[in-house]
């Protein structure tokens, strides 16, 4: 097993509290609708890194940065009076490669948004596990791959008990803001609760697509 | 610990282990999300010692033998009957994994306070958890989902290079089903007419019947009531030297003073 030496151990610890605040400055741009900003100045910069970038939801991943900037910025739902959004990071953890290169997290939160639904601001519960793969440029750490498995969006007020076991994806408004993907895929399945794509990240030595969250390393990907 | 009294070895060696202990707690998380008890135990928890612990409002485990039998053998006997109950609305989900597909319990994290011992071979830590259970396929055909908040304090230890979890102490402030309920008059409406007695639930096909809760240690804390002052259930770790599991644990009892449950703790029959 590699040994670090004690500087290099807390430049390890470094790299991951740098890491976890890449991905809080990120939630505080979404929330801000900075979105624009949080693409210039959080995401990969490197031609190297911007061709594989992704950005995956449930229903299949943007590929590369002009398709994030489509998706991500131009369709964004939010900005207008009355909407509002917060995905606050929590449950974070953290793995960094050992060759220091690149770093896997995993997080899981509670969030809110407010957002026009069939021309109604519309209050949202939304709960999602979150995975991004960072790696190092330059300037320091940059989200390479992005991923959010929503797992409940519920009105607020409404029992979530009311809502179809089946709904239709034309009635769930974080599915329709997802719109229409690089890759459409069914990349994160809710049916049986739980379910294990992104993996939780583990040590390991160097990256590899399979361990990372972008449509490589998920199990329905087909090349 | 005051940082004046440390060496540089020594920050290093409690900088990394706070985001290990993190690190740890949040991958509890998820591996409590996906109903992998057992293998949660088997891979996270000490491995060199038997005296894990682990408690919730109705009761607590004091070793590993308890522990595996009343949190990891309840919550797989709950989901085997859920599973043969699912199975006769829903054929698809024969040959699932039952932990799995019982519920989705994802307790996340937030205010950690995380204390390394002085000798560095344990920590402490403390969470908030306003949490969320949820499950798509159940035997009723509906969508089931509440909101959980509670409390977390674990102990850890360090085994070789590794950080792992000796000990975790849940309180449960409160749960109601999202987003429909007014916790503060649900709670007086059942004080003022009790909830009639839940039947006795059927047996599943195979004769199965869910799990009583199973639990030798007394009843550690009681959610929200309208009667009760707020509780300092899982009092947050102070700096301390080592880990003593009388004084500095997470395990019962607390160190005199910090267990500061101010009302009658009731006796419940432990099956």
């Amino acid at each position: 097993m590699r040994q670090f030496t004690e500087e290099e151990r807390i430049a390890r610890v470094w790299d991951k509290e740098e890491a976890k605040k890449v991905l809080f400055r990120n939630m505080y741009y979404m929330a801000g609708n900075q979105r624009q900003e949080a693409l210039d100045r959080l995401w990969v910069q490197e031609p190297a890194h911007t061709a594989t970038a992704s950005f995956g939801k449930n229903w299949g991943y943007y590929i590369g940065m002009d398709e994030i900037r489509r998706y991500y910025v131009d369709g964004n739902p939010f900005g207008g009076k009355g909407t509002m959004n917060c995905h606050p990071v929590a449950t974070i953890r953290v793995e960094e490669a050992k060759d220091g290169e690149t770093i896997l997290c995993q997080w899981y939160n509670a969030s809110y948004e407010t957002r026009e639904v069939n021309g109604e601001l519309t209050a949202l519960w939304v709960c999602e596990k979150g995975n991004a793969d960072l790696v190092k440029e330059a300037d320091g750490w940059k989200i390479w791959h992005y991923f959010i498995g929503t797992d409940v969006q519920n009105e607020a007020g409404v029992n979530y008990a009311d809502q179809p076991v089946d709904l239709p994806d034309a009635e769930n408004p974080v599915a329709q803001e997802f719109g229409e993907p690089t890759l459409k895929m069914e990349a994160y399945i809710t049916r049986y609760n739980y379910y294990p794509y992104p993996a939780i990240p583990e040590p390991y030595e160097t990256y590899r697509p399979e361990l990372g969250c972008g449509p490589e390393g998920n199990p329905n990907y087909k090349a | 610990m005051n940082k004046k009294n440390m060496s540089f070895a020594h920050m290093v060696d409690v900088a990394e282990a706070c985001i290990e202990v993190e690190n740890q707690q949040s991958k509890h998380a998820i591996m409590h999300a996906a109903g992998l008890t057992e293998e949660e135990l088997d891979t996270m928890w000490a491995k060199e010692r038997d005296d894990l612990f682990w408690c919730h409002n109705f009761g607590g485990m004091n070793n590993r033998a308890e522990v595996y039998k009343g949190w990891a053998g309840g919550l797989a006997q709950n989901a085997h009957y859920f599973y043969r109950k699912l199975l006769a609305v829903y054929p698809e989900v024969e040959g699932k994994e039952s932990r799995t597909l019982m519920e989705c319990a994802v307790h996340m994290l937030g205010s950690s306070i995380i204390e390394v011992a002085d000798d560095g071979q344990t920590a402490r830590g403390s969470w908030y958890t306003p949490g969320v259970i949820f499950s798509t396929l159940n035997p009723e055909a509906a969508k089931e989902g509440i909101w959980i908040w509670e409390r977390y304090g674990n102990d850890f230890v360090k085994e070789g290079d590794e950080w792992l979890i000796l000990s975790q102490h849940v309180c449960n402030d409160y749960g109601g089903a999202m987003d429909a309920d007014n916790w503060a008059r649900v709670a007086n409406e059942r004080m003022q007419q009790p909830p009639q007695p839940r039947p006795a639930p059927e047996p599943a096909d195979d004769g199965s019947l869910p799990g009583a809760p199973w639990a030798p240690l007394p009843l550690f804390f009681a959610s929200y009531s309208p009667v009760q002052t707020p509780q300092n259930s899982c009092p947050w770790p102070s700096p301390y030297q080592t880990y003593v599991r009388e004084h500095t644990s997470y395990c019962v009892p607390f160190a005199e003073g910090e267990y500061s449950i101010t009302y009658p703790i009731p006796e419940v029959p432990m099956h």
